[in-house]
């Protein structure tokens, strides 16, 4: 009864939280619509070919696969090279450290899954670039692999934070059921906690990929900048382009209402997709392991 | 048997090999940003303004521009992240709608910070005809903090104890007594900390506001709505592209440990309030 | 050798939490084949006493022991000991029935197969003695790839105690086994304790006085902090 009469009492409090709902909730619709609506001029200009066009020469013609390939690769490469630290420190942390230990160690994560990504960009552009130049032998050390190199490492925090979370919320009663078998700690883990964590864990991978898709300005500095498809294209020691190093650097010339505004923002559409469907198969499975 | 111990060994070796290389690698990032950032700091660095492109001076313009930025957007942000939780805990009631509320808001707190710097200027840029400027810095900032503060307010005010609320209800205060007398002060802890949170967000970001709000040189404080300002973060991207010169990259180093302090103080800061109430929850 | 009659001798055994005792003192033993009964109020640490003797308790910050622990002949804090190898003798079977994620079949044969990991070994004939040894074989016989939650509880708890036999332990541990069951099930696990005392040792713990008596051969009293024998209930 109250509850009903305080929602047809429209006071002020009312039409502030009402007004705040209505932004909060509208802002994702808006952004998405925005995107589809600015992306129309070069879809006009280039057709549905826009999105396998190889090509990119501003004002004359637009092609994103190079940028999508870009993006997929560093996203891909930093995936695969932090999974092993992330889940074996994720494990340790869950399954062998102290309470107390845990919180601080899950302190630190926290800190630094806070490292802005310029810290991380300047870190790329003045020692990783030169490290990955003279340790590969490369001409230059601004490549795909450097991008996703230091992709890796700035999601690590993050994964294995998720991932901790994941294994320390199977209950104890599995764990101590397996050990009174006479499975070893290590058994414990592989056999009964970590299946039990999977979809967890699997949701925790989908989010941080999705964060590091999105990732722009570490990624910008150190990628190289080459709108090219890289030859052969596996060679990932070659420059290349992500989508958001791409707007990052284009953005600012291309302010206002041309084409090339729309190609733009088009990416943008693209990156949008990409990372709502990683987030939202983040969120079922992490939903899911609940 | 034996083999079965082997392994147990082997596998605890490569557990703590692998979590060592991660925590070590992590490690040198930090000490590197403050073994090469220390040398640039001093009062002169921390309090003149930039001369030569960034090249001598301080950062004094720099530091100011980001507080602008990130105390604006936490400012700008704050009454609309409180009333979108507000709206959601008590004014609606269906399921469905609550559900497609907190997806809609999770899929805001996705979204790579390029796009909202992209759209952003289309809104605040174009149509408000705010141009690149700080203020529409500060709205770009705010709506990417939104989530972050949505989030941490919403926990809090979800897990306020039903006595609390019955109590408010049953001395029959209004919608609007019953949040001044019972949900605000119960959730000042959430407001708060989601607060410290988006700061450092915003602090922190880079992509959604170097084509936005920013100049990169000749600039200082301010003088209207339109002007832009210049930022640690923007000053830091700037300098990095400079990295051949040891000039400018000493000074990225400078300016990039002022920001990581700026953030860790903000991060440690909730940390901080958290473990503190923890710890009165258990006792 | 001389054959000892006693599987667990405990001498001035002393277990605290960050320097707290919650057994002050416990001297006691437990004879070979026979039921013993742990009881005492709840909260005063009949469970700890229990889980310390499988060395459960080994990841608990802050938890010691001291005093002489032995079983089956051996001080288990000995460091040349291999405690899996002791968890395998000593089985334990815990109040809320816990069954993993997996098929009947594969639960009883999971502890087993960690134990003897010869390819290629055939463990159906191993489950189907354990599922019979626990009562459950001529309810689960047609369904042993269903999955283990679809039992209900009483027999999710007999299932445990299938996985825990399949492992074939000495001593067999249980923590209230049947406080989280209705009375029938409970009824079925009772006849269950009595079946196996020819080749287990069974310990169990029970606030339930009555089940003390109707299974137990010795009663093993926790009270105050102290830990005594009391005299049989049962001739």
């Amino acid at each position: 009864m109250i509850q009903h009469s305080m929602f047809h009492e429209k006071g002020p409090v009312f039409w502030w939280t009402g007004l705040a709902g209505v932004m909060a909730a509208g802002t994702i619709v808006i952004l998405f619509a925005s995107l589809v609506i600015e992306s129309v001029p070069v879809f006009k200009a280039e057709g549905i070919s826009f999105l396998w066009g190889v090509d990119w020469f501003a004002g004359e013609n637009y092609g994103a696969l190079p940028m999508i390939f870009g993006s997929l690769a560093v996203t891909g490469l930093a995936v695969v090279m932090v999974l092993p630290f992330a889940l074996a420190s994720a494990i340790l942390t869950s399954e062998f450290l102290s309470g107390r230990a845990r919180l601080m160690v899950k302190a630190a994560m926290e800190l630094l899954a806070g490292v802005p990504g310029i810290i991380y960009g300047l870190m790329g552009i003045s020692l990783l670039t030169i490290w990955v130049r003279d340790v590969f032998g490369l001409i230059d050390g601004n490549t795909l692999f450097t991008a996703g190199l230091l992709l890796a490492v700035m999601i690590l925090p993050t994964i294995m934070t998720l991932s901790e979370d994941a294994l320390s919320s199977v209950p104890g009663e599995l764990r101590d059921t397996a050990l009174s078998l006479g499975l070893t700690r290590m058994e414990t883990v592989t056999k009964v906690v970590v299946p039990q964590a999977l979809p967890g864990l699997a949701g925790a991978v989908f989010l941080g990929i999705g964060r590091a898709m999105g990732e722009t300005i570490a990624v910008m500095l150190v990628i190289g900048g080459i709108d090219r498809l890289p030859q052969p294209w596996f060679n990932l020691f070659a420059p290349g382009q992500s989508i958001p190093s791409k707007i990052g650097r284009e953005a600012a010339e291309a302010l206002g209402f041309d084409v090339q505004w729309s190609a733009l923002i088009a990416l943008g559409l693209v990156l949008f997709v990409m990372v709502m469907t990683l987030t939202f198969a983040g969120n079922v499975l992490l939903r899911k392991a609940r | 048997m034996n083999r079965r111990l082997l392994k147990e060994r082997l596998s605890m070796f490569a557990l703590y090999g692998l979590t060592a290389g991660g925590g070590l690698i992590l490690a040198v990032i930090l000490i590197t940003v403050f073994t090469k950032g220390a040398p640039a700091l001093s009062v002169s660095f921390l309090f003149e303004a930039s001369r030569n492109f960034g090249l001598e001076g301080g950062i004094f313009y720099q530091t100011l521009g980001t507080l602008i930025l990130m105390a604006g957007a936490a400012l700008v942000c704050l009454p609309v992240a409180l009333g979108s939780v507000l709206f959601q805990t008590e004014f609606l009631h269906s399921p469905q709608l609550k559900k497609i509320f907190r997806l809609l808001i999770y899929s805001l707190n996705a979204v790579p910070t390029i796009i909202f710097g992209l759209i952003g200027y289309l809104f605040f840029g174009v149509f408000l005809e705010a141009g690149v400027s700080w203020v529409t810095g500060v709205l770009i900032l705010a709506v990417m903090i939104l989530p972050t503060l949505h989030v941490s307010i919403h926990e809090a005010v979800e897990t306020i104890p039903k006595h609390y609320r019955e109590a408010g209800l049953a001395l029959g205060l209004s919608p609007g007594q019953q949040m001044r007398a019972v949900i605000l002060p119960q959730s000042l802890h959430g407001i708060v900390t989601g607060t410290l949170l988006g700061l450092a967000r915003a602090a922190g970001e880079t992509a959604a506001i170097m084509f936005t709000a920013t100049a990169f040189s000749g600039v200082d404080l301010p003088q209207s709505w339109t002007d832009p300002v210049t930022t640690l973060q923007t000053h830091i991207l700037v300098l990095a592209q400079e990295a051949a010169n040891p000039e400018a990259l000493t000074n990225a180093w400078g300016a990039g440990l002022v920001l990581l302090a700026i953030v860790f103080i903000l991060i440690t800061a909730t940390l901080w309030i958290r473990s503190g109430l923890e710890m009165e929850a258990e006792r | 050798m001389t054959q000892n009659s006693y599987a667990i001798e405990l001498e001035r055994v002393r277990l605290s939490y960050s320097g707290e005792a919650v057994i002050e003192t416990a001297s006691c033993t437990v004879r070979k084949n026979a039921v013993t009964a742990v009881v005492g109020p709840s909260g005063s640490g009949k469970s700890t006493l229990l889980r310390t003797l499988c060395r459960m308790n080994d990841r608990v910050p802050g938890f010691q022991v001291e005093g002489s622990v032995r079983v089956l002949g051996r001080d288990i804090h000995d460091p040349a000991l291999n405690v899996y190898e002791l968890r395998k003798r000593v089985g334990m079977v815990f109040q809320k029935p816990c069954v993993f994620p997996k098929s009947i079949e594969e639960n009883v044969i999971f502890g087993l197969k960690f134990h003897d990991s010869r390819t290629g070994r055939d463990f159906s004939e191993k489950s189907e003695q354990a599922l019979r040894d626990a009562f459950l074989w001529d309810e689960v016989k047609n369904r042993l790839g269903d999955p283990a939650h679809t039992l209900s509880q009483g027999q999710q708890q007999r299932l445990a105690m299938a996985r825990t036999l399949a492992v074939d332990p000495e001593i067999l541990l249980m923590d209230e086994p049947t406080s989280a069951l209705d009375p029938k099930s409970s009824k079925a696990i009772e006849d269950l304790i009595l079946s196996l005392k020819d080749r287990h040792t069974i310990v169990l713990v029970t606030h339930n006085v009555d089940q003390a008596e109707r299974v137990a051969d010795d009663l093993i009293c926790v009270d105050d902090k102290t830990v005594c024998h009391k005299p049989c209930q049962r001739p």
